[in-house]
C-alpha cells in the first residue's frame, strides 16, 4: 500500500476551462516528479502515487500517467491526439482489415500543427538524446497563440484519459452549449456516452487498492456543469460513501464564442441581444444547478472564479501578478496553484489526513468549501514570523479568496490550509536582528512554520477548527506555467514560488452560497422548464435552495 | 467534408424563396457526401484528424456527427438521422439520401411555380400509399426461424464488414441472440457483452459462450487457472474505509484512531472469513476450486486473506456484468455475506486469466446453460475494433428487430422498387397539384436503386430500366443483385432489410423534408423551434 495518507483518488475534468485548470495542475504536478532515478537532493514530501498511476505500453515499457478522465467539445484538444502517443503503435496505423482497402476514401482534415511550446520541447528532446527530464528552458507560452490547453500540457495522457462531446462544437455558433440541461441526452443510462463514463471511471477504480475518493474540476458555467452533475449522480450511486470534491471554475469573460447574429441571422437586433442575455443566464442557471446537485449527493461544492462575484464581478486583486484577466490559460493558473497547495494535507507521505477526512470536515450545511490563497506568498527581505504578522494585519499582504462573493474576513468555522515553500534560514529573524528589532511578534515565539501557521488559523483567523500544512517544497512555476511573477529585481525566471491556499467553511461561504441562490431564484426560468427541465424538478431545487441556504439569513 | 464547408451560409439573410433554396443545396450536399456509403458495395471512409487520430465508417450518423456539421439545416437533417439511429440503429444513410432526393424532385416543381403547400400535401399521401405497400410486402413468418435471422444478419453485417469477416460473424451473432432469449421476455442485448483486446497480430472475432471479464486478480499469489468452479458473486465492500466523520477529527488522538481503524478492519475481516468458511465446506475433500467475483472493492489484506486459500477473487467487477454472470454461471448475486451457502453459488468449467501488456481479462467458461454470452474482438488497432464493434451492434439491432417484428421486407431496393410502382398507379386517384408531390415522392425513391447501383459500378439509369422492366412483369418483389447489375429476388437471395426501418424512413423522411420545404412558415415559428 502506498505511504502517507496513502490512498488513491481518481480526477475527473469537465470542460474546456476545467481542462485549462487542469493543465496547469498536471503541469506542476509532472515538474516535482522524478522521473530520473537518482537519487534526490531531498526527499519528495508529496506522494505522487496519489494522483497518477504506474502502467505499461503494449510494448512493454512503464509508464506513469495521470489517473486522470477529462471531458471536452470534440474541436478543443488541437494538436492532442485522443488516444495519446504513449501507448500508441504507428506501424499498425494505416492498416485496413474489416474493409475492401479500395472501398476506403481517406478524409483528412488539415494538420494541426504542434504548439511552440510542444515543439520547443521536441527540440530539447532531440538535443538531450530522448530525456525527457525537466531543463531549466526559458521558454515562454505566448497567451494570444493558445489554441487551447493541450497547447501547453506537458505530461503524457493515458489512452483513456481524453473523452470528447460528439454533439457540440466550440466553433459552432448556432448551439453554445451553455445551459446544464444539453447534456441531459449524454447522460441517459443507456447513452454510449455514459457508459464509456461508467466503465472507465470502473477500470480506474479497479486498479486502485484502497481509493479515496473523486476530485472533480468542472466548467462551473457550461452545460459540463450539467454532465458533471450527472458524473456526481453515478459515483455517489455506484461508489458509497467515497469522498467528491468538486471544484466549480467560473471561466473569465464572455467567452463561449457565442455569437447571436449567426446563431440566428432571422431576428432582429433586440431578439438577437435577448438570446445573448439567455445565454448569460445560462451560464447563471448551470453554475447554481451544480451546487445545488453537490448538495443533494454530498458532493463538497468549491467554486473558483478570479473574479468577486456571480456576476458582472471584478477581478481580484493579485498585487504581484501581471495577470490578463481575459485570458484562460493566465486565470486558470491560479487555480491551479490553489488546488495543488490546498490539496496537499491528502497528498504527502507523512500525512494521516485522507481524502475522505478532509472532505467531510469541510462538509457544512451549504456542502460548499470557499477557497483563498496567496499567491506568490512573497517573503522578500522578510522572515516567515514576519509575515505571518503581515498576514494578520492585512494591510498590503492579504488572503485572496478565489469564491465569488466570498469574503474570507469573517471567522472560518473550520479551514484546512497548507503553505509550500519554506526557506530553512528564513523561518525565523535570528537573535541578533530580534534585538535590534527590539519587539518579538507571537509568531517569533513560535518553533515551527508549522505551528506559525497554527497560530495563524486559531488566533489570527480564530478558526474554530483548523488543520495546518507545512511543505519545505516549492511550487514549479517554470516554464510553461505563466511568466508573471515579479522578479524582484531579480534577473532570469523563478524557478519555485512559495504559495499558501486554504479551503474553509463557514458563515462567509454560507453567504455566498445564498448570493448564488438568491441570484438565481431571482432570475425567470418560465421558458425554459419543459420536458428538458421539468417543472417538478426546478420546484425541488428552488425548494431545497432556500430552505437549506436563505431561510436561516433571517 | 469539403462539400458541407461551402455550404455555412454565415450571416444571410434568409428571405423564402432563398432559404429554400438554401434548404435544398445543403440537404443535397449532405447526400453527396453520403451516397457513396450506401450498401455493401459502399465505401468505407476513414476520417483522420488534425491531430492523426483516425476512425473507419460508413454509417451516416457516426459521419454525421463527425463531420463539424454547422449549417443548421445540414443539422436538422443529421438530427433526423440520429433519431432514426436510435429507434432502429439502422438506416441513417438512406434517411440523408431519401431526403436530399425528396427536396430535389419537389425543387422541380416549385420552380416551376408549384407551391410548396401542394408538394407536402402530395408527399403526405404517397407516404400513406407507401406504408400500404411496406404492409403488403412484408413477410410474416409467424414466429421468424433461424435461417430468417441469419439473412438478416448477414445483409447487415456485409454493408458494415469486408464479406469474408461478415459470414464468420453472422453464425454467431444469431446464436448469441437465440443463446440469451428467453421465452415471453423482451430481448435484452445487454446480455450481449461485447469485449475487444488489441493484438498485435491477431484479427479475429469470436462468440464466447460464458463471460469475459476485462480485468484480472489483483494478487500475485492467486490461481491463474482453475478448473471445476463454484462461482460466488456479489455486491460486498471488503476493502476498509476510514468513516471518520466530522466531529473533531482534527483533535483525535493517535491512540483514538488506532482503535477504530482496529475495529473497522475487523468487520471487513469476518466478512472475508465467511466467505473462506464456505468455500471451505463445499470444497475442501473435492476438486471443485472457488472463485469469487465482486463488485465492491477487495484491498490488499482480503485479497491475501483469500489467495492464501487458493480463493481466485475480482474485485469492481462492472454492475452490468453482476446480473450477466448469474445468468451464464447460474447462482445468486449476493448482497450480503449473511446467508451465504451452496445453494447462491453458480457454476463454471473453467476461469482463466489472461493478460496483455497492462491489461488482464479473466475468461469464465463451460458454464451449463449460458443466458449471457460474450462477442470478443480481437484486431491490431483501435479504429478497426471500434468499426466491427459498431457492425457488430448494428447486426444485432437487425436480428433484434426482426425478432421484434416478427417480419421482415426484401432489401436489395425491392421494396423501393414496388413503392414506386404503386406510387405510379395512385398517382391518377390523386386530385389536383399535390399528385406533382406524389410524383416527387415517387421518384425520389428511386435514388435507393440508383445509387446502390452506381456503387457497385454499374450505370444507374440504365440499371434502373432493367430493374423497372422486370419489376412490372413481376409478382414478386425485385431487386438489384450487386455482382451483376441484374434484377433478382431478393427474398430467394436472403437479402432481407427490418420492417421498423422502412417504416421510421417513410415517417422520418416526409416529415423533415415537409418542413424544410415550407421553411418560410417554419421560419416564421423560429428556426429553433426546429432544432429540438
Ligand atoms: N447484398 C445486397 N444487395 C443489394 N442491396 C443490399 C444488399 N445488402 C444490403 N443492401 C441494401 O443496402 C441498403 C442499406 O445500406 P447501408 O449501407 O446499411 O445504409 P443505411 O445506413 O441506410 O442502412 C438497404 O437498402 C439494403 O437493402
Ligand atoms: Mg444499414
Amino acid at each position: 500500500m502506498p505511504a502517507g495518507g496513502g490512498g488513491e483518488v481518481i480526477t475527473l475534468q469537465f470542460g474546456n476551462y476545467a481542462n485549462h485548470v487542469g493543465a496547469h495542475f498536471w503541469n506542476l504536478q509532472d515538474a516535482m516528479i522524478d522521473y530520473t532515478g537518482q537519487e534526490p537532493e531531498s526527499e519528495d514530501p508529496i506522494s505522487h502515487d496519489v494522483l497518477f498511476r504506474c502502467g505499461e505500453t503494449p510494448s512493454g515499457a512503464p509508464t506513469y500517467t495521470p489517473r486522470l478522465l477529462l471531458y471536452d467539445l470534440r474541436d478543443s484538444t488541437s494538436a492532442l491526439s485522443q488516444e495519446g502517443v504513449l501507448y500508441g503503435d504507428a506501424s499498425q496505423q494505416a492498416q485496413v482489415a474489416s474493409w475492401d482497402p479500395e472501398r476506403v476514401e481517406r478524409l483528412m482534415q488539415p494538420l494541426d500543427e504542434p504548439s511552440p511550446y510542444h515543439q520547443h520541447l521536441e527540440q530539447l528532446q532531440t538535443q538531450q538524446a530522448g530525456d525527457r527530464g525537466h531543463s531549466k528552458s526559458e521558454f515562454v507560452v505566448e497567451t494570444e497563440h493558445v489554441r487551447s490547453w493541450s497547447d501547453y500540457l506537458r505530461p503524457l495522457l493515458h489512452p483513456r484519459t481524453v473523452n470528447l462531446v460528439p454533439t457540440h462544437c466550440h466553433e459552432d455558433p448556432a448551439v453554445a452549449f451553455d445551459a446544464f440541461w444539453l447534456a441531459r441526452p449524454l447522460l441517459q443510462p443507456t447513452a454510449q456516452f455514459m457508459e464509456t463514463f461508467e466503465d472507465r471511471v470502473r477500470a480506474y477504480m479497479e486498479e486502485c487498492d484502497t481509493p479515496y475518493g473523486f476530485q472533480i474540476v468542472a466548467d462551473a458555467d457550461t452545460a459540463f456543469a450539467g454532465i458533471a452533475a450527472g458524473a456526481i449522480q453515478h459515483l455517489r450511486d455506484e461508489y458509497g460513501r467515497k469522498g467528491i470534491m468538486c471544484y466549480a471554475a467560473h471561466s473569465p469573460g464572455h467567452s463561449l464564442g457565442y455569437d447571436a447574429a449567426t446563431a440566428h441571422p432571422e431576428l432582429d437586433e433586440e431578439h438577437q441581444a435577448a438570446k445573448t442575455a439567455a445565454h448569460a443566464q445560462h451560464r447563471l442557471r448551470s453554475a447554481a444547478y451544480l451546487m445545488y446537485e453537490c448538495m443533494q449527493y454530498g458532493a463538497t461544492y468549491i467554486p473558483l472564479s478570479t473574479h468577486d462575484a456571480w456576476r458582472d464581478g471584478s477581478p481580484r486583486a493579485f498585487l504581484r501578478l501581471d495577470v490578463d484577466y481575459s485570458s484562460r490559460y493566465h486565470t486558470s493558473a491560479i487555480m491551479a496553484a490553489a488546488i495543488d497547495t490546498a490539496t496537499l494535507p491528502y497528498r504527502l507521505h507523512s500525512s494521516d489526513v485522507s481524502f475522505a477526512h478532509l472532505m467531510s470536515a469541510l462538509q457544512g450545511p451549504a456542502s460548499m468549501a470557499g477557497m483563498t490563497t496567496v499567491l506568490p506568498f512573497e517573503m522578500d527581505d522578510y522572515y516567515l514570523s514576519d509575515m505571518f504578522s503581515r498576514l494578520e494585519a492585512g494591510q498590503d499582504l492579504r488572503v485572496v479568496p478565489l469564491t465569488p462573493s466570498f469574503a474570507p474576513d469573517l471567522t472560518p468555522a473550520i479551514t484546512a490550509c497548507s503553505l509550500r515553500g519554506i526557506n530553512a534560514t528564513k523561518v525565523k529573524p535570528p537573535i541578533a536582528v530580534l534585538r535590534q528589532r527590539g519587539t518579538m511578534s507571537a509568531y517569533d515565539r513560535c518553533d515551527s512554520p508549522n505551528e506559525m501557521l497554527q497560530r495563524f488559523l486559531g488566533s489570527g483567523r480564530r478558526a474554530r477548527q483548523f488543520m495546518a500544512r507545512v511543505v519545505s517544497h516549492g511550487l514549479p512555476v517554470g516554464s510553461p506555467f505563466p511568466d508573471w511573477f515579479h522578479h524582484g529585481g531579480r534577473a532570469g525566471r523563478s524557478v519555485t514560488v512559495s504559495t499558501m491556499a486554504s479551503l474553509e467553511t463557514g458563515p462567509a461561504v454560507h453567504a455566498s452560497a445564498a448570493a448564488l441562490a438568491s441570484t438565481f431564484l431571482a432570475m425567470r426560468h418560465r421558458p425554459y422548464l419543459g420536458p428538458s427541465w421539468e417543472r417538478e424538478e426546478f420546484d425541488e431545487m428552488r425548494q431545497v435552495l432556500s430552505d437549506r441556504l436563505l431561510d436561516e439569513e433571517q | 467534408m469539403s462539400a458541407i464547408e461551402t455550404l455555412n451560409p454565415k450571416a444571410e439573410v434568409a428571405r423564402a424563396a432563398f432559404a429554400l433554396q438554401l434548404n435544398t443545396s445543403a440537404a443535397r450536399g449532405l447526400q453527396d457526401v453520403l451516397s457513396s456509403n450506401l450498401g455493401p458495395k459502399g465505401t468505407m471512409k476513414m476520417l483522420v484528424s488534425g491531430a492523426g487520430d483516425i476512425k473507419i465508417t460508413k454509417d451516416g450518423n457516426v459521419l454525421l456527427h463527425d463531420m463539424q456539421i454547422q449549417h443548421p439545416t445540414a443539422s436538422l437533417i443529421a438530427r433526423a438521422a440520429t433519431a432514426q439511429d436510435d429507434i432502429t440503429g439502422d438506416g441513417t444513410t438512406s434517411n440523408v439520401l431519401l431526403i436530399g432526393e425528396l427536396l430535389k424532385q419537389a425543387d422541380l416543381y416549385i420552380s416551376e411555380g408549384s407551391h410548396p403547400r401542394h408538394i407536402t400535401d402530395g408527399f403526405e399521401q404517397a407516404k400513406a400509399e407507401s406504408l400500404r405497400v411496406l404492409e403488403e410486402i412484408k413477410q410474416q413468418r409467424g414466429s421468424i426461424d433461424r435461417d430468417t435471422l441469419i439473412s438478416v444478419a448477414r445483409t447487415s453485417l456485409r454493408t458494415k464488414l469486408e464479406t469474408a469477416l461478415a459470414d464468420r460473424l453472422t453464425e454467431d451473432l444469431v446464436d448469441a441472440v437465440l443463446t440469451i432469449r428467453q421465452e415471453g421476455q423482451p430481448l435484452d442485448l445487454f446480455m450481449i457483452e461485447i469485449m475487444d483486446m488489441q493484438h498485435k497480430t491477431e484479427t479475429d472475432t469470436k462468440l464466447v459462450k460464458g463471460i469475459v471479464m476485462d480485468h484480472g486478480a489483483r494478487h500475485p499469489d492467486m490461481p491463474k487457472y482453475l478448473e471445476n468452479c463454484y462461482i460466488l458473486t456479489c455486491n460486498v465492500s471488503l476493502e476498509y474505509e476510514k468513516t471518520e466523520v466530522n466531529s473533531g477529527f482534527f483533535y483525535k488522538t493517535a491512540a483514538d484512531r488506532e482503535k477504530m481503524v482496529a475495529a473497522e478492519r475487523k468487520f471487513i475481516d469476518d466478512r472475508v472469513r465467511k466467505i473462506i468458511e464456505l468455500k471451505k465446506k463445499v470444497c475442501d475433500g473435492t476438486d471443485k476450486q472457488f472463485v469469487v467475483l465482486n463488485q465492491k472493492g477487495i484491498d490488499p489484506i482480503s485479497l491475501t486473506m483469500l489467495a492464501k486459500e487458493n480463493i481466485l477473487a475480482l474485485r469492481r467487477a462492472k454492475r452490468r456484468n453482476m446480473e450477466r454472470l448469474t445468468r451464464a454461471c447460474g447462482g445468486t448475486a449476493m448482497n450480503s455475506v449473511e446467508e451465504l451457502d451452496e445453494s447462491c453459488l453458480g457454476y463454471a468449467g473453467v476461469v482463466y486469466e489472461h493478460v496483455l501488456g497492462e491489461q488482464k481479462f479473466t475468461f469464465v467458461e463451460k458454464v451449463k446453460d449460458p443466458r449471457s454470452v460474450t462477442m470478443l474482438i480481437k484486431g491490431p488497432n483501435n479504429f478497426t475494433i471500434k468499426q466491427i464493434k459498431e457492425a457488430i451492434r448494428d447486426g444485432l439491432r437487425a436480428i433484434k428487430n426482426a425478432v421484434e417484428d416478427d417480419c421482415v421486407v426484401p432489401g436489395a431496393a425491392a421494396f423501393e422498387l414496388t413503392a414506386h410502382k404503386a406510387l405510379m398507379t395512385f398517382k391518377s386517384e390523386v386530385k389536383g397539384q399535390a399528385r406533382l408531390g406524389v410524383q416527387a415522392f415517387a421518384d425520389a425513391l428511386l435514388v435507393i436503386p440508383k445509387t446502390l447501383a452506381k456503387n457497385a459500378g454499374y450505370d444507374s439509369q440504365a440499371t434502373l430500366v432493367k430493374l423497372q422492366e422486370e419489376a412490372q412483369n413481376s409478382d414478386e418483389p425485385i431487386g438489384i443483385d450487386l455482382s451483376n447489375g441484374e434484377a433478382c429476388l431478393p427474398a430467394e437471395e436472403g437479402i432481407l432489410d427490418n420492417y421498423r426501418v422502412k417504416r421510421q424512413l417513410l415517417q422520418s423522411c416526409t416529415v423533415i423534408a415537409s418542413n424544410l420545404l415550407l421553411v418560410d412558415e417554419v421560419m416564421r415559428a423560429g428556426m429553433s423551434s426546429l432544432k429540438g
